[in-house]
C-alpha cells in the first residue's frame, strides 16, 4: 500500500507519531483543493499561497483537536480550519511569519505572459463573483463557499462549521436565492432552487 | 451574469508546493519531539516542603499520600510516551506526545484511557527506543506501519502536573520516584 491509498486516519495518526512523509501526503492529497478554496475566497493569487501554507501550518498546531468526518475524511476539518484561517488572515500570518518568511515568494513565478495573463484573469473573474459573494450574511458565504468552491457536501460542511446539515440547508438556499433575486430580479426569491454539488 | 459555481480553479504552483512540503515536514519530524508548552504549574510540591517540620511531619505524610494516590489525568487529547525515565516536563523530553483524532459520530477517544497501549504500540513498532524517540528505516507493512515484533519493556502510566498522562518504562514504583502519581483510567 503506498502512502496514495492509506486513509487519512492512518496518515494523521503517523504524522502525529512524528511521520513527516505522512503529513506531506495528506498535504498532496488536499493542497489543491485548499489552495483553491483559499484563492476563490481571496480572488489573489499572492495571498492564496500564504493563506494556504498557514492553513497547514495551523492544522498541526491545533493536532490535538482534530477530527475526522464520519466516512473517515479529514477534509471538513481542514476546510473549517481554512475558513477560519481566511476570517483571521491578519492574525494567522503574523503568527506564522516567521515560518513563511522561509518560503518562497507567492508571486516568484516563471514570468511567462501567459501565466501572468491567466492569473490576472483568474483575479479579476473572482474578484467580480466575490463581490457578489460579499454581499451576503457572513454565515451563508461560508455555507456557500464551503459548497460551491471547496466541493465539500452538506454534511461536511455541517462538520466543518459545527451546525446541522439542516441548517446547512437553509442557509445554502437562502444565500442561493439572494444572488439569484440580485441578478435575476425577475425570478424574485421564493423560485430559487436549492442546490448542492455533491448528492448526500 | 454571476455564476457562483463556474469559478476558476487554482493547482498550488509546484515549487511553493515543494516547498511547503519541506516546511512543514521539518515541523513534524521536529516538533512531535517538542510539544505544546505546558499549562502553568502550581508549585505544590515546594509548599509542602517548606512546611515540613518536626511537628508536621504526619500531616505532611498524609498530604504526600493524597497527592500521590492514582489519579485520572485531566487532559484528555493527548499523552506522553518517555523512551526513559526522565523529570523532563518542557517541550525537550525523551519520547514524544500522543494524540489521537476525533471520528465525528463516534465517541471521543481517551487518549489518556490508551496511552499504555498506544505507548506499547510505538515501543512494539521501533518508534520509541532506549536512545529516544524516531521513526524506524524500516519496510512499512500494508498498514504503512512497521511490524509490531520489536520488545516492550514493562511500562508505567502517571499523571504529570499539568494533567497529562504520561507513561514511562519501568516498573510502578518509578511513578512514585518521580514525585508524580499513578494514572488512574477508571
Amino acid at each position: 500500500m503506498t502512502l496514495d491509498e492509506t486513509t487519512d486516519a492512518a496518515l494523521w495518526a503517523r504524522a502525529t507519531a512524528g511521520d513527516g512523509d505522512a503529513f506531506t501526503a495528506l498535504y498532496d492529497r488536499y493542497g489543491d483543493r485548499v489552495h483553491s478554496y483559499c484563492f476563490r475566497r481571496t480572488a489573489s493569487a499572492a495571498a492564496a499561497q500564504d493563506l494556504t501554507s498557514a492553513v497547514w501550518l495551523e492544522a498541526w498546531r491545533g493536532r490535538g483537536r482534530a477530527e475526522l468526518h464520519e466516512d473517515g475524511s479529514l477534509a471538513p476539518w481542514l476546510f473549517g480550519i481554512a475558513r477560519n484561517v481566511i476570517r483571521n488572515s491578519e492574525r494567522t500570518l503574523r503568527r506564522h511569519r516567521a515560518a513563511l518568511n522561509r518560503l518562497p515568494d507567492p508571486l516568484d513565478e516563471p514570468d511567462h505572459a501567459d501565466l501572468v495573463t491567466a492569473r490576472l484573469d483568474d483575479e479579476r473573474r473572482m474578484a467580480e463573483v466575490l463581490a457578489a459573494v460579499a454581499r451576503l450574511p457572513k454565515r451563508e458565504q461560508d455555507v456557500l463557499t464551503l459548497v460551491a468552491w471547496a466541493d465539500l457536501g452538506q454534511a461536511e460542511v455541517a462538520a466543518a462549521l459545527g451546525i446541522s446539515v439542516g441548517t446547512v440547508k437553509s442557509r445554502l438556499s437562502r444565500a442561493r436565492a439572494r444572488l439569484r433575486a440580485e441578478h435575476e430580479p425577475g425570478l424574485g426569491t421564493a423560485t430559487a432552487p436549492t442546490t448542492a454539488r455533491r448528492p448526500e | 451574469m454571476i455564476n457562483i459555481d463556474d469559478v476558476p480553479a487554482r493547482p498550488i504552483p509546484a515549487a511553493r508546493a515543494l516547498a511547503d512540503k519541506a516546511l512543514l515536514r521539518e515541523m513534524v519530524e521536529s516538533t512531535a519531539l517538542a510539544p505544546r508548552p505546558l499549562r502553568r504549574r502550581r508549585p505544590r510540591l515546594f509548599v509542602l516542603s517548606i512546611v515540613t517540620g518536626v511537628g508536621l511531619t504526619g500531616v505532611t505524610a498524609a498530604a504526600a499520600y493524597t497527592y500521590l494516590a492514582p489519579r485520572p489525568a485531566s487532559v484528555h487529547d493527548s499523552a506522553r510516551c518517555y523512551s526513559s525515565v526522565s523529570t523532563a516536563t518542557g517541550h525537550h523530553f525523551p519520547g514524544t506526545t500522543i494524540g489521537v483524532a476525533h471520528v465525528v459520530g463516534k465517541p471521543t477517544p481517551d487518549t489518556a484511557v490508551e496511552a499504555l497501549q498506544d505507548c506499547a504500540g510505538l515501543w512494539s513498532r521501533g518508534f520509541l527506543t532506549v536512545k529516544g524517540f524516531a521513526a524506524p528505516d524500516v519496510p512499512r507493512g500494508p498498514d504503512g506501519l512497521p511490524p509490531a515484533d520489536k520488545p516492550v519493556p514493562p511500562l508505567v502510566a502517571c499523571v504529570l502536573r499539568s494533567g497529562q498522562a504520561a507513561v514511562f518504562p519501568g516498573p510502578t514504583t518509578v511513578c512514585a520516584q518521580l514525585g508524580l502519581p499513578l494514572l488512574s483510567t477508571q
